[in-house]
């Protein structure tokens, strides 16, 4: 029996919980900061709530303690905050005894800041929103967003250059100092794209999709939670040059892009170290990330996965559904 | 009666019904191009418009159920109360006047000198939760979806308390008091996870201003437990998605059977799981 410790239990990690549990091979582990994340609470996996990423050694403590005493052989980190923890980690030397994705820590820094990936692709030419220096450089309608935070988490859409200020103040009083003032790309439901990549060990890749939302949790644009797959091989391939521009990846990675409503040209908005937050919608469609993951850590190898236009598709819509649980 | 309609079916509560009550058939009515229930078997959904004939529906009986302020309102004020007014606004500053120390109340300007949280008056305001001091009210004065502006005295509390049930008339209600653990405000607001609990007190006072407004058929009412004691911030017309608490206890609020006043056991605890399943594309 394989036993795995998926880092999360909410968003992303539900790929996981919901794809490995089926398997009679493994027996899955969930951590999450918080006891009431949904994921702790599903049948058939282990569960434990942990200290947040961002406190390093009470969160190496837990995590050494689970390792050694559940046995685990694989660790996955899935959330923006395990990635941070786990990648902090390393590069201090941690070296637990489990198989996992280990990326170069320079490639993680670059791709998991949102000024810096911005302002490293703008050099090298790919198709990014332009980033303000200051309030009075910006013009609206301007995106204030925090420079670290995932998905949708503190950013403002400012269409008037009164509210500016005012807005930035918001968003700096609720997340810190580190905010981005970005070019708003515009595009309506639909104008959000995902890129997922899968890369292995030895730096190739081995699996690719695209998918497109169709509702968002913002009313705004923001957090997908209804979508399809999409065939769009040129998303991909810029993706893949994206990678290899910052020096390459190991494990999954995804890129969101936004259309441009009026030149329909797509923008990178960020990247994310992990899978994308629906990438159920994989699984649901045959390409099983998840399990290709565990075979890349345990064998080193996997068959490639990718999008087949001639298979018939599932498209998704995301429900957060009550049920009662045992307290 | 065999259908029931639940009108605004993109709301969380929607999908709860049906699963907690799976004997039950229900239409779900939206105005959204996607909505959650497809992968449910008891469930159809329609799409339509707030104030629009919908299709299918007027030549059925059917049992129907606004679960937001847009349809409350096409649908000819059902369910009731006594004092005319579901706004935040009315029902507040009604209940103010004989329950004042309980009630956080509202106004429909900035407080000049406090901090503030922004509310709808008709309902809940899409996308995340917004506070801030005086000077920043002016930010949010636009109302692109017509939910109304109120403004309320921001308290520091991290307990949260969710009062919720159906009132057919004095002493005739089943309700829930629940823990607040955490909810998410999106373009919709859920509920993702909460704990019924015993407190005597709330389940006094919230019956008492159920009867002081007459209010009649579902209802939600937010406490918090503040240091200056429980505080009333919202009632509003509409359940929540807790129906799995009710239907646990032998609760039926689809077709209310009990009689008296019904108090969910303390000790339930309710998660919101994520659910992923296909839907059809809906549209005029």
């Amino acid at each position: 029996m394989i036993k795995v410790l998926v880092l999360s239990a909410t968003a992303s990690a539900t790929n996981y919980i919901y794809t490995l549990r089926e398997r009679s091979d493994l027996d899955i582990y969930v951590t999450d900061v918080s006891e009431n994340a949904g994921g702790l609470y599903e049948e058939g996996i282990g569960s434990f709530v942990i200290p947040r990423a961002n406190d390093l050694s009470a969160y190496r403590q837990a995590l050494d303690r689970i390792i050694s005493e559940e046995q685990i052989d694989l660790l996955i980190p899935t959330s923006d905050y395990d990635m941070s923890g786990v990648m902090e980690l390393l590069k201090r030397g941690w070296d637990p005894p489990v198989k996992m994705f280990k990326p170069e820590y320079d490639a993680y820094r670059v791709l998991s800041d949102k000024l810096l990936v911005n302002q490293v692709l703008a050099e090298e030419g790919f198709r990014v929103p332009r980033v303000y220096r200051s309030t009075a450089e910006a013009v609206c309608p301007v995106v204030v967003k925090p420079r670290r935070e995932a998905g949708a988490k503190g950013t403002m859409i400012v269409e008037d250059d009164a509210e500016l200020e005012r807005s930035v103040e918001l968003v700096e009083r609720a997340y810190g100092n580190d905010i981005i003032l970005q070019e708003y790309i515009p595009g309506g439901v639909g104008s959000i794209h995902v890129a997922l990549l899968l890369y292995g060990a030895d730096g190739k890749v081995y699996g690719e999709v695209a998918s497109r939302s169709s509702l968002t949790m913002m009313t705004w644009g923001g957090g997908g939670n209804a979508g399809k797959l999409v065939d769009l091989p040129q998303l991909l391939e810029t993706s893949k040059k994206i990678v290899e521009t910052i020096g390459g990846w190991r494990g999954p990675i995804n890129f969101e892009y936004k259309q441009h409503a009026d030149d329909g040209e797509y923008y990178l908005m960020e990247a994310n170290c992990r899978l994308n937050g629906y990438s159920y919608l994989t699984t649901m469609n045959g390409l099983n990330f998840p399990s290709a993951i565990v075979e890349l850590l345990t064998s080193g190898s996997t068959d490639p996965i990718s999008f087949d236009d001639s298979l018939s598709q599932t498209n998704f819509v995301l429900g957060y559904r009550t049920r009662v649980v045992s307290a | 009666m065999s259908r029931v309609g639940l009108l605004g079916a993109e709301r969380q509560a929607a999908v709860s019904f049906a699963e907690s009550w799976p004997e039950k058939r229900f239409t779900f009515v939206t105005e959204q191009a996607v909505c959650d229930g497809w992968d449910l078997e008891n469930v159809e959904i329609v799409w339509g418009s707030v104030g629009q004939e919908i299709e299918g529906m007027s030549d059925r009986q059917i049992k129907v159920i606004p679960l937001c302020g847009e349809w409350l309102a096409a649908t000819g004020g059902q369910p009731d109360n006594g004092i005319g007014s579901f706004g935040l606004y009315d029902v507040l500053g009604y209940l103010s006047g004989e329950f004042d120390e309980y009630v956080l109340g509202v106004t429909r300007e900035p407080p000049p000198d406090v901090e503030w949280v922004l509310k709808g008056d008709l309902r809940h305001r899409p996308d995340m939760a917004i506070s801030g001091r005086p000077a920043e009210a002016m930010l949010y004065l636009d109302d692109p979806y017509g939910c109304g502006s109120l403004f309320q005295r921001k308290v520091e509390t991290s307990t949260c308390y969710l009062v919720t049930g159906y009132r057919e008339e004095r002493d005739s209600v089943d309700l829930s008091v629940l823990k607040v653990h955490q909810e998410a405000f999106y373009r919709e607001d859920f509920l993702l996870a909460a704990e019924t609990v015993r407190d005597d007190e709330l389940v006094e006072l919230s019956v008492a201003m159920l009867d002081a407004i007459d209010q009649r058929g579902y209802f939600s009412m937010n406490w918090l437990g503040a240091a200056e004691g429980k505080l009333l911030t919202s009632l509003r017309p509409f359940p929540r998605a807790v129906f799995p608490v009710f239907a646990e206890c032998g609760l039926n609020l689809v077709d209310r059977k009990s009689s008296g006043v019904n108090v969910v056991p303390a000790g339930i605890k309710l998660i919101g799981s994520a659910n992923y399943s296909s839907y059809k594309e809906m549209g005029r």
